[in-house]
Protein backbone atom coordinates (compact mmCIF):
# COMPACT_ATOMS: atom_id res chain seq x y z
CA UNK A 1 0.00 0.00 0.00
CA UNK A 2 2.53 2.77 1.06
CA UNK A 3 4.68 1.77 -2.44
CA UNK A 4 1.22 2.29 -3.94
CA UNK A 5 0.85 5.93 -2.51
CA UNK A 6 4.31 6.61 -3.33
CA UNK A 7 4.31 5.91 -6.81
CA UNK A 8 0.75 7.62 -6.99
CA UNK A 9 2.51 10.77 -5.34
CA UNK A 10 5.43 10.32 -8.14
CA UNK A 11 2.80 10.42 -11.05
CA UNK A 12 0.98 13.54 -10.16
CA UNK A 13 3.32 15.27 -8.07
CA UNK A 14 2.27 18.85 -9.94
CA UNK A 15 -1.12 19.13 -8.46
CA UNK A 16 -0.31 17.61 -5.37
CA UNK A 17 2.66 20.22 -4.54
CA UNK A 18 0.10 23.26 -5.77
CA UNK A 19 -2.94 22.20 -3.77
CA UNK A 20 -0.37 22.15 -1.16
CA UNK A 21 0.20 25.70 -1.71
CA UNK A 22 -2.77 26.89 -2.42
CA UNK A 23 -5.33 24.81 0.16
CA UNK A 24 -3.16 23.11 2.84
CA UNK A 25 -1.06 26.52 3.92
CA UNK A 26 -4.00 28.68 3.98
CA UNK A 27 -6.34 26.24 6.12
CA UNK A 28 -3.30 25.77 8.39
CA UNK A 29 -2.84 29.60 8.87
CA UNK A 30 -5.83 30.23 9.59
CA UNK A 31 -6.21 27.33 12.03
CA UNK A 32 -2.87 27.88 13.75
CA UNK A 33 -3.46 31.78 14.57
CA UNK A 34 -7.23 31.08 15.71
CA UNK A 35 -5.94 28.64 17.88
CA UNK A 36 -2.91 31.24 19.24
CA UNK A 37 -5.80 34.05 19.53
CA UNK A 38 -7.95 31.78 21.48
CA UNK A 39 -5.63 30.94 24.25
CA UNK A 40 -4.59 34.60 24.09
CA UNK A 41 -7.50 35.94 24.85
CA UNK A 42 -9.29 36.18 28.39
CA UNK A 43 -12.37 35.24 28.92
CA UNK A 44 -13.76 32.61 26.53
CA UNK A 45 -14.49 29.80 29.07
CA UNK A 46 -13.53 26.79 27.05
CA UNK A 47 -10.84 27.29 24.59
CA UNK A 48 -9.58 23.98 24.34
CA UNK A 49 -12.54 22.57 22.92
CA UNK A 50 -12.64 25.30 20.21
CA UNK A 51 -8.89 24.61 19.55
CA UNK A 52 -9.78 21.40 18.97
CA UNK A 53 -12.81 21.79 16.69
CA UNK A 54 -10.07 24.09 14.51
CA UNK A 55 -7.65 21.51 14.40
CA UNK A 56 -10.66 19.06 13.04
CA UNK A 57 -11.44 21.50 10.20
CA UNK A 58 -7.55 21.52 9.63
CA UNK A 59 -7.54 17.59 8.88
CA UNK A 60 -10.87 18.04 7.23
CA UNK A 61 -11.23 20.57 4.90
CA UNK A 62 -8.87 19.87 2.12
CA UNK A 63 -9.60 16.14 1.57
CA UNK A 64 -11.82 16.52 -2.06
CA UNK A 65 -9.54 17.53 -4.35
CA UNK A 66 -7.31 14.45 -3.32
CA UNK A 67 -9.99 11.60 -3.69
CA UNK A 68 -10.83 13.34 -7.11
CA UNK A 69 -7.32 12.77 -8.15
CA UNK A 70 -7.06 9.23 -6.87
CA UNK A 71 -10.22 8.28 -8.85
CA UNK A 72 -8.45 9.65 -12.20
CA UNK A 73 -5.39 7.94 -11.35
CA UNK A 74 -7.18 4.69 -11.09
CA UNK A 75 -8.90 5.37 -15.06
CA UNK A 76 -5.20 6.61 -16.55
CA UNK A 77 -6.38 9.89 -16.69
CA UNK A 78 -4.83 13.00 -15.26
CA UNK A 79 -6.34 15.48 -13.23
CA UNK A 80 -6.14 18.92 -13.83
CA UNK A 81 -5.77 21.92 -11.42
CA UNK A 82 -8.03 24.21 -12.18
CA UNK A 83 -10.55 21.20 -11.59
CA UNK A 84 -9.22 20.38 -7.88
CA UNK A 85 -9.61 23.77 -6.70
CA UNK A 86 -13.46 24.12 -8.26
CA UNK A 87 -14.01 20.79 -6.57
CA UNK A 88 -12.67 22.57 -3.63
CA UNK A 89 -14.82 25.47 -3.46
CA UNK A 90 -18.11 22.96 -4.25
CA UNK A 91 -17.29 20.70 -1.24
CA UNK A 92 -15.98 23.41 1.46
CA UNK A 93 -19.99 24.53 2.59
CA UNK A 94 -20.48 21.11 3.19
CA UNK A 95 -17.67 19.28 5.03
CA UNK A 96 -17.22 23.10 7.04
CA UNK A 97 -21.05 22.46 8.51
CA UNK A 98 -21.27 19.11 8.79
CA UNK A 99 -17.70 18.75 10.82
CA UNK A 100 -18.92 21.74 13.00
CA UNK A 101 -22.49 19.65 14.00
CA UNK A 102 -20.66 16.30 14.46
CA UNK A 103 -18.20 18.10 16.44
CA UNK A 104 -20.75 19.49 18.83
CA UNK A 105 -22.67 16.75 18.94
CA UNK A 106 -19.83 14.62 20.20
CA UNK A 107 -18.45 17.56 22.30
CA UNK A 108 -22.69 17.02 24.09
CA UNK A 109 -22.28 13.47 23.97
CA UNK A 110 -19.33 13.11 26.63
CA UNK A 111 -22.52 13.34 29.70
CA UNK A 112 -23.72 9.87 27.62
CA UNK A 113 -20.01 7.68 29.24
CA UNK A 114 -18.38 9.00 25.77
CA UNK A 115 -20.45 6.68 23.12
CA UNK A 116 -21.40 9.43 21.11
CA UNK A 117 -17.97 10.84 20.93
CA UNK A 118 -16.43 7.78 19.93
CA UNK A 119 -18.79 7.68 17.52
CA UNK A 120 -18.69 11.13 16.58
CA UNK A 121 -14.46 10.95 16.19
CA UNK A 122 -15.19 8.03 13.71
CA UNK A 123 -17.80 9.93 11.62
CA UNK A 124 -15.46 12.86 11.51
CA UNK A 125 -12.35 10.37 10.39
CA UNK A 126 -14.40 9.31 7.51
CA UNK A 127 -17.35 11.31 5.84
CA UNK A 128 -15.06 13.74 4.04
CA UNK A 129 -13.44 10.74 2.09
CA UNK A 130 -17.45 10.17 1.02
CA UNK A 131 -18.22 13.40 0.35
CA UNK A 132 -18.28 13.48 -3.60
CA UNK A 133 -21.30 11.44 -3.29
CA UNK A 134 -25.05 13.20 -4.85
CA UNK A 135 -27.05 13.06 -1.60
CA UNK A 136 -26.36 13.34 1.86
CA UNK A 137 -28.01 10.75 2.79
CA UNK A 138 -26.04 8.90 0.71
CA UNK A 139 -23.00 9.98 2.37
CA UNK A 140 -24.08 9.03 5.83
CA UNK A 141 -25.23 5.41 4.73
CA UNK A 142 -21.40 4.38 3.27
CA UNK A 143 -19.99 6.05 6.10
CA UNK A 144 -21.03 4.05 9.01
CA UNK A 145 -21.69 1.12 6.18
CA UNK A 146 -17.81 1.42 6.20
CA UNK A 147 -17.51 2.17 10.14
CA UNK A 148 -19.23 -1.35 10.37
CA UNK A 149 -17.16 -3.31 7.52
CA UNK A 150 -13.95 -2.16 9.14
CA UNK A 151 -14.39 -1.76 12.76
CA UNK A 152 -11.50 -2.24 14.96
CA UNK A 153 -8.76 -1.83 12.16
CA UNK A 154 -10.38 2.03 12.20
CA UNK A 155 -8.71 2.42 15.92
CA UNK A 156 -4.86 2.11 13.68
CA UNK A 157 -5.38 4.52 11.35
CA UNK A 158 -6.58 7.12 14.14
CA UNK A 159 -3.55 6.41 16.19
CA UNK A 160 -1.35 6.66 12.71
CA UNK A 161 -3.21 10.17 12.29
CA UNK A 162 -2.65 11.36 15.67
CA UNK A 163 0.66 9.83 16.41
CA UNK A 164 2.13 11.37 13.32
CA UNK A 165 0.66 14.97 14.27
CA UNK A 166 1.75 14.55 17.93
CA UNK A 167 5.21 12.49 17.76
CA UNK A 168 6.24 15.16 15.03
CA UNK A 169 5.17 18.08 16.22
CA UNK A 170 6.24 17.43 19.86
CA UNK A 171 9.61 15.64 18.59
CA UNK A 172 10.48 19.29 16.50
CA UNK A 173 9.45 20.97 19.70
CA UNK A 174 11.85 19.46 21.90
CA UNK A 175 14.24 19.95 19.58
CA UNK A 176 13.35 23.53 18.96
CA UNK A 177 12.37 25.03 22.17
CA UNK A 178 15.96 25.78 23.21
CA UNK A 179 16.33 29.00 20.62
CA UNK A 180 14.04 32.09 20.79
CA UNK A 181 11.67 31.37 18.22
CA UNK A 182 8.30 33.48 17.29
CA UNK A 183 5.03 32.66 16.07
CA UNK A 184 6.01 33.22 12.19
CA UNK A 185 8.41 30.32 13.22
CA UNK A 186 6.61 28.28 14.78
CA UNK A 187 3.50 28.81 11.77
CA UNK A 188 6.40 27.64 9.13
CA UNK A 189 7.52 24.89 10.83
CA UNK A 190 3.94 23.90 11.19
CA UNK A 191 3.08 24.63 7.56
CA UNK A 192 6.03 22.77 6.24
CA UNK A 193 5.35 19.41 8.99
CA UNK A 194 1.44 19.73 6.88
CA UNK A 195 2.69 19.87 3.40
CA UNK A 196 4.79 17.01 4.05
CA UNK A 197 2.42 14.68 6.06
CA UNK A 198 -0.98 15.77 4.74
CA UNK A 199 -0.96 14.86 1.23
CA UNK A 200 0.53 11.13 1.72
CA UNK A 201 -2.01 10.77 4.50
CA UNK A 202 -5.11 11.44 2.26
CA UNK A 203 -3.83 9.55 -1.01
CA UNK A 204 -3.31 6.67 1.39
CA UNK A 205 -6.55 7.33 3.18
CA UNK A 206 -8.49 7.66 0.13
CA UNK A 207 -7.34 4.62 -1.39
CA UNK A 208 -8.15 2.77 1.94
CA UNK A 209 -11.56 3.29 2.16
CA UNK A 210 -12.25 4.30 -1.89
CA UNK A 211 -10.65 1.36 -3.62
CA UNK A 212 -13.27 -0.49 -4.21
CA UNK A 213 -16.01 1.39 -5.14
CA UNK A 214 -14.28 4.13 -7.41
CA UNK A 215 -17.10 5.38 -9.48
CA UNK A 216 -16.20 8.83 -11.88
CA UNK A 217 -18.79 10.92 -11.06
CA UNK B 1 -36.97 20.63 -5.64
CA UNK B 2 -34.79 21.97 -2.39
CA UNK B 3 -31.34 20.35 -2.82
CA UNK B 4 -29.75 20.65 0.72
CA UNK B 5 -26.00 19.70 -1.00
CA UNK B 6 -26.33 22.49 -3.36
CA UNK B 7 -27.67 24.90 -0.57
CA UNK B 8 -24.83 24.25 1.92
CA UNK B 9 -22.15 24.56 -1.17
CA UNK B 10 -23.76 28.07 -1.54
CA UNK B 11 -23.04 28.93 1.79
CA UNK B 12 -19.56 27.62 1.93
CA UNK B 13 -18.96 29.24 -1.42
CA UNK B 14 -20.35 32.61 0.44
CA UNK B 15 -18.24 32.06 3.04
CA UNK B 16 -15.08 31.62 1.31
CA UNK B 17 -15.73 34.55 -0.93
CA UNK B 18 -15.52 36.92 2.65
CA UNK B 19 -12.75 35.03 4.13
CA UNK B 20 -10.57 35.67 0.79
CA UNK B 21 -11.91 39.40 0.28
CA UNK B 22 -11.41 40.30 4.53
CA UNK B 23 -7.32 39.08 3.85
CA UNK B 24 -7.24 40.92 0.38
CA UNK B 25 -9.33 44.16 1.72
CA UNK B 26 -6.66 43.93 4.58
CA UNK B 27 -3.59 45.12 3.33
CA UNK B 28 -5.41 48.39 2.61
CA UNK B 29 -6.28 50.36 5.49
CA UNK B 30 -9.92 51.58 5.74
CA UNK B 31 -10.22 54.43 8.21
CA UNK B 32 -13.46 53.70 9.17
CA UNK B 33 -15.30 50.84 10.58
CA UNK B 34 -18.55 51.58 9.13
CA UNK B 35 -17.50 51.14 5.43
CA UNK B 36 -15.52 47.90 6.40
CA UNK B 37 -18.25 46.53 7.52
CA UNK B 38 -20.97 47.64 5.04
CA UNK B 39 -18.52 46.44 2.42
CA UNK B 40 -18.04 42.64 3.75
CA UNK B 41 -21.72 42.62 4.65
CA UNK B 42 -22.32 43.41 0.37
CA UNK B 43 -19.82 41.10 -0.55
CA UNK B 44 -20.96 38.36 1.47
CA UNK B 45 -24.93 38.67 0.97
CA UNK B 46 -24.58 39.92 -2.20
CA UNK B 47 -22.64 36.46 -3.57
CA UNK B 48 -25.45 34.41 -1.10
CA UNK B 49 -28.17 35.73 -3.11
CA UNK B 50 -26.41 35.54 -6.84
CA UNK B 51 -25.57 31.69 -6.03
CA UNK B 52 -28.40 31.13 -4.45
CA UNK B 53 -30.19 32.05 -7.81
CA UNK B 54 -27.30 30.10 -10.00
CA UNK B 55 -27.30 26.49 -8.37
CA UNK B 56 -30.73 26.06 -6.67
CA UNK B 57 -32.70 27.22 -9.92
CA UNK B 58 -35.97 25.70 -8.85
CA UNK B 59 -36.68 27.13 -5.38
CA UNK B 60 -34.25 30.10 -5.07
CA UNK B 61 -36.17 32.33 -2.75
CA UNK B 62 -36.34 29.57 -0.18
CA UNK B 63 -32.62 28.52 -0.35
CA UNK B 64 -31.65 32.38 -0.42
CA UNK B 65 -34.00 33.07 2.95
CA UNK B 66 -32.79 29.58 4.53
CA UNK B 67 -28.86 31.08 3.94
CA UNK B 68 -28.93 34.56 4.76
CA UNK B 69 -30.32 33.41 8.54
CA UNK B 70 -28.10 30.34 8.35
CA UNK B 71 -25.32 32.96 8.00
CA UNK B 72 -26.47 35.54 10.23
CA UNK B 73 -26.90 32.76 13.34
CA UNK B 74 -23.51 31.35 12.64
CA UNK B 75 -21.65 35.17 12.86
CA UNK B 76 -23.65 35.91 15.89
CA UNK B 77 -22.57 32.65 17.61
CA UNK B 78 -18.89 33.26 16.84
CA UNK B 79 -18.95 36.64 18.01
CA UNK B 80 -20.10 35.38 20.86
CA UNK B 81 -18.59 32.17 21.86
CA UNK B 82 -15.02 32.75 19.76
CA UNK B 83 -14.66 36.77 20.47
CA UNK B 84 -16.42 36.99 23.60
CA UNK B 85 -18.53 40.22 22.67
CA UNK B 86 -21.82 39.72 24.35
CA UNK B 87 -24.15 40.06 21.58
CA UNK B 88 -27.04 38.26 22.71
CA UNK B 89 -27.86 41.14 25.24
CA UNK B 90 -29.14 42.93 22.90
CA UNK B 91 -32.01 41.92 21.01
CA UNK B 92 -32.55 44.88 18.73
CA UNK B 93 -29.75 44.89 17.17
CA UNK B 94 -29.91 40.60 16.20
CA UNK B 95 -33.27 41.53 14.73
CA UNK B 96 -31.76 44.32 12.67
CA UNK B 97 -29.01 42.06 11.53
CA UNK B 98 -30.96 39.25 10.56
CA UNK B 99 -33.27 41.60 8.94
CA UNK B 100 -30.76 43.14 6.97
CA UNK B 101 -29.42 40.05 6.07
CA UNK B 102 -32.80 38.90 4.58
CA UNK B 103 -33.79 41.89 3.10
CA UNK B 104 -30.48 42.35 0.89
CA UNK B 105 -30.15 38.71 -0.09
CA UNK B 106 -33.65 38.34 -1.26
CA UNK B 107 -33.20 41.47 -3.16
CA UNK B 108 -30.14 40.31 -5.12
CA UNK B 109 -31.49 36.81 -5.56
CA UNK B 110 -34.28 38.94 -7.25
CA UNK B 111 -32.83 40.76 -9.45
CA UNK B 112 -30.37 37.80 -10.93
CA UNK B 113 -33.63 35.38 -11.17
CA UNK B 114 -35.13 38.39 -13.13
CA UNK B 115 -32.17 38.83 -15.47
CA UNK B 116 -32.22 34.95 -15.85
CA UNK B 117 -35.77 34.99 -16.78
CA UNK B 118 -35.02 38.21 -19.35
CA UNK B 119 -32.02 36.08 -21.02
CA UNK B 120 -34.27 32.77 -21.15
CA UNK B 121 -36.95 34.97 -23.02
CA UNK B 122 -34.50 36.49 -25.38
CA UNK B 123 -32.83 33.47 -26.71
CA UNK B 124 -36.42 31.70 -26.95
Amino acid sequence: MIKEVFSLYNRNWQPILIWSVLLIVPITTFSFIGILYLFDTEGIQNPTYLAGCLLVLNYALAIPPFIKLVQKDELDETMSILKGLQFFLKQFGFILLVSVVVYVMGLIGMYLLFIPTILAVLFLLIFPFFSDLKSIKDVIRHTFKKIKDENISLIGDLFVIIGLNVAIWTGIMMFLEQYDNNVLAFLIIRNVMNVFILPILYIYLSLRYRKNDIVPV
Amino acid sequence: MFEMKKFLQTVGVSILITIIFSVLIGFIQIPSYGWYIALQMLITYGSLGYFAAKWNPKTPYTSAFLGATTISIMSLCISYFMFNILVFWDPAGIGRSISLAVILTLLVTSITVFIQQKRAGATA
